[in-house]
């Protein structure tokens, strides 16, 4: 069953008409294992949201011929996956032409969240900086990497 | 803050910008004492709670790095 209904496709389609260049997005995810071992709780994987993650972005990407998508099976792939997205899954890894830094969402993108991940890759997509000109020179300065983790809720 | 924390690490090389699902990742809510969101860390420095703007992530990224507020 689609993520997104008629209406949710139709406003993507509308606001990534002005999309500029392409952007992608690299899904990070680990592929279930379909041997069940004895005495296994099933409930362990209750919080996995790795197939609604998958998901969700093709429903979105599917809007736009400029939103290339990629899936990384951690399970198959340790090293990629460990190189994109660290210790953490599911996650997804942001990218365009004039984006110089690294920027990654860990979890499901859900509720208000769905509108930071289209706010983004319209960002992604316009072709214009970000900051100002004189914001930029002050980042440029920056000799040493910078971390910046922002805890959210779907909220 | 997240969207913000996205810009910013679009416009520089040196930016890392994580966003996290807190309910997906309790132990990191846990480690970072998260109380509330949004809460944004620079450098794992103190917390910035709630949606501040840009202009204060700017200006606590801009802090890392001048190697004089720290000792």
């Amino acid at each position: 069953m689609a993520l997104l209904g008629d209406e949710d496709t139709k406003y993507l389609r509308e606001s990534f008409a002005e999309l500029r260049s392409d952007v992608t997005l690299t899904v990070v995810t680990r592929e279930k294992s379909r041997l069940v071992l004895p005495g296994a709780d099933a409930g362990d994987d209750a919080e996995d949201t790795s197939g609604e993650v998958k998901q969700i972005v093709d429903e979105v990407a599917a809007a736009s011929e400029r939103i290339k998508v990629t899936h990384v099976d951690a399970a198959a792939d340790a090293d990629r996956a460990s190189t994109l997205a660290g210790a953490h899954l599911p996650a997804i890894v942001f990218g365009g032409a004039q984006s110089k830094g690294t920027l990654r969402y860990f979890g499901l993108p859900a509720g208000y969240e769905m509108s930071t991940l289209i706010a983004t890759l319209m960002d992604l997509g316009s072709g214009e900086a970000m900051v100002p000109p004189e914001v930029s020179a002050e980042l440029d300065k920056l000799t040493a990497p910078v971390h910046i983790q922002v805890f959210v809720t779907p909220g | 803050m997240a969207r913000a924390a996205f810009q910013l690490a679009m416009s520089s090389d040196k930016i890392t910008s994580d966003v996290f699902e807190a309910q997906e990742f309790p132990e990191l809510a846990q480690r970072y004492q998260v109380r509330g969101v949004p809460m944004t860390l620079v450098n794992e420095g103190a917390p910035i709670m709630g949606n501040v703007g840009g202009a204060k992530l700017l200006h606590a990224v801009l802090a890392t790095a001048t190697p004089s507020s720290g000792t």
